[in-house]
């Protein structure tokens, strides 16, 4: 009984973190200074940066986890490699959210520096994208431009 | 006939009347001027009890409750995206929970409703997002992107040794143009700004008021007084009074002892 009641304080910060579950851009405070992982670390490579990111996604549990883990993996001076953002969109899968896969997909077309590099990009993610049926934004609103 | 009609529309409230006569209109064929009897006698029936449903919705203290509480027809919604914000929480949780349906399943099987749908709910310019006008164009780049756009990539092209480095000055979602006026907590509307001066100018009144004035200023209580009353309680005083006396003149009376007699 106590032992559960323990149990049960130990884990509320926990469930409260979990019901909280702020857009895309609503929280960036709470991003800034609650899991940096990256800040202060010794300055990362490349490949480094893609290894850490393709986990990251891989234990993403809920929506706004997916979304804070792309907030962060596209605010460095390198786009994503093409590993990382298979698994965003896999992640995004896993949570049932198809806008956020849509979204990634506009991110990364205006991070990379030019059109050519968006297309290699999506040639690249073209199976990943067929297979879980994903469009692009350009595709869904085409008859607005 | 057309005055039976008139004496049943009388008794109903008029919007009542126009429905029926644009519901009983649209039902006659081209060229028939004339209802038949059975289809008289329906039509007032259909009145009758339209009216008592009228008089019902009247007298009922909340007309829209069944609305308010009662699952919607979600298609109009998943046909205008647009109407999403226009719903109640509720019915915005019900749609919500079946698009979320869908998504749950193969995407491959989504409509383009339902992606727009879905789209404008996260992304579109509604709620805290009422700003972000451009939600829909391809070529311009949303406005809460976590980098800066134009994007200028240091190297198009990394292996796997070249340093990665955050994005130098970064971006704070929060202090994006757009989102600097929702995050601005200084500010205050005008309504607000009313209403907080105004307590002050009251509590400072009040205060006022409590030092200087004190209870000197609180109005005059009006005393009440009951002639009956008075006199009855006089009568009784003086009846209590009489009482004492006698029963004073009886213990002295009373401390009178047989031998006095002798004494005296």
């Amino acid at each position: 009984m106590i032992s559960s009641s323990i149990r049960n304080a130990l884990r509320a910060p926990v469930a409260a973190r979990a019901i909280v579950r702020p857009t895309l851009a609503s929280r960036p405070m709470m991003m800034r200074f609650q899991r940096n992982y990256s800040s202060d670390h010794h300055e990362e490579t490349f490949e480094e940066f893609t290894v850490r990111y393709e986990k990251e996604f891989e234990n993403a549990y809920d929506l706004f986890e997916v979304q804070r883990i792309l907030n962060n993996c596209f605010s460095y001076d390198l786009v994503p490699a093409p590993v990382v953002i298979e698994k965003a969109l896999q992640a995004c899968r896993r949570v049932n959210d198809y806008p956020t896969a849509v979204r990634t997909f506009e991110a990364l077309k205006h991070k990379v520096e030019n059109n050519t590099q968006y297309e290699a990009y999506l040639e690249e993610l073209k199976d990943v994208r067929k297979e879980l049926g994903i469009d692009l934004k350009e595709q869904l609103y085409a008859d607005e431009a | 006939m057309i005055s039976r009609q008139y004496r049943v529309l009388k008794r109903v409230p008029i919007q009542t009347a126009k429905r029926f006569l644009a519901t009983e209109k649209a039902k006659l064929p081209h060229g028939t001027a004339q209802l038949s009897e059975e289809e008289k006698k329906k039509a007032a029936a259909a009145l009758a009890m339209q009216s008592i449903k009228d008089i019902g919705r009247l007298l009922s203290s909340s007309p829209d409750s069944d609305y308010e509480t009662q699952p919607i027809d979600t298609k109009p919604i998943f046909e205008d995206p647009k109407l999403f914000p226009t719903l109640s929480l509720l019915h915005q949780g019900q749609v919500l929970k079946e698009l979320q349906e869908k998504y749950d399943k193969k995407w491959t099987k989504l409509t383009d409703e339902d992606k727009h749908l879905g789209y404008y709910i996260a992304y579109g310019n509604w709620g805290s997002r009422e700003k972000f006008d451009n939600w829909k164009s391809i070529s311009d780049a949303p406005l809460d992107l976590p980098f800066h756009t134009p994007s200028k990539p240091r190297d198009a092209s990394p292996v796997a040794t070249t340093k990665i480095n955050k994005l130098s000055p970064p971006v704070v979602l929060s202090e994006t143009p757009i989102r600097k006026p929702q995050f601005n907590i200084k500010k205050m509307d005008g309504a607000t700004k009313f209403f907080v001066y105004l307590i002050v100018l009251v509590a400072m009144l009040a205060s006022y008021r409590d030092q200087h004035i004190g209870e000197e200023g609180r109005p005059v209580e009006p005393i009440i007084v009951d002639p009956y009353e008075e006199k009855r309680l006089e009568e009784e005083n003086r009846k209590k009074q009489e009482e004492e006396r006698l029963r004073l003149e009886e213990e002295k009376r009373k401390q009178r002892k047989w031998y006095f007699l002798w004494i005296r």
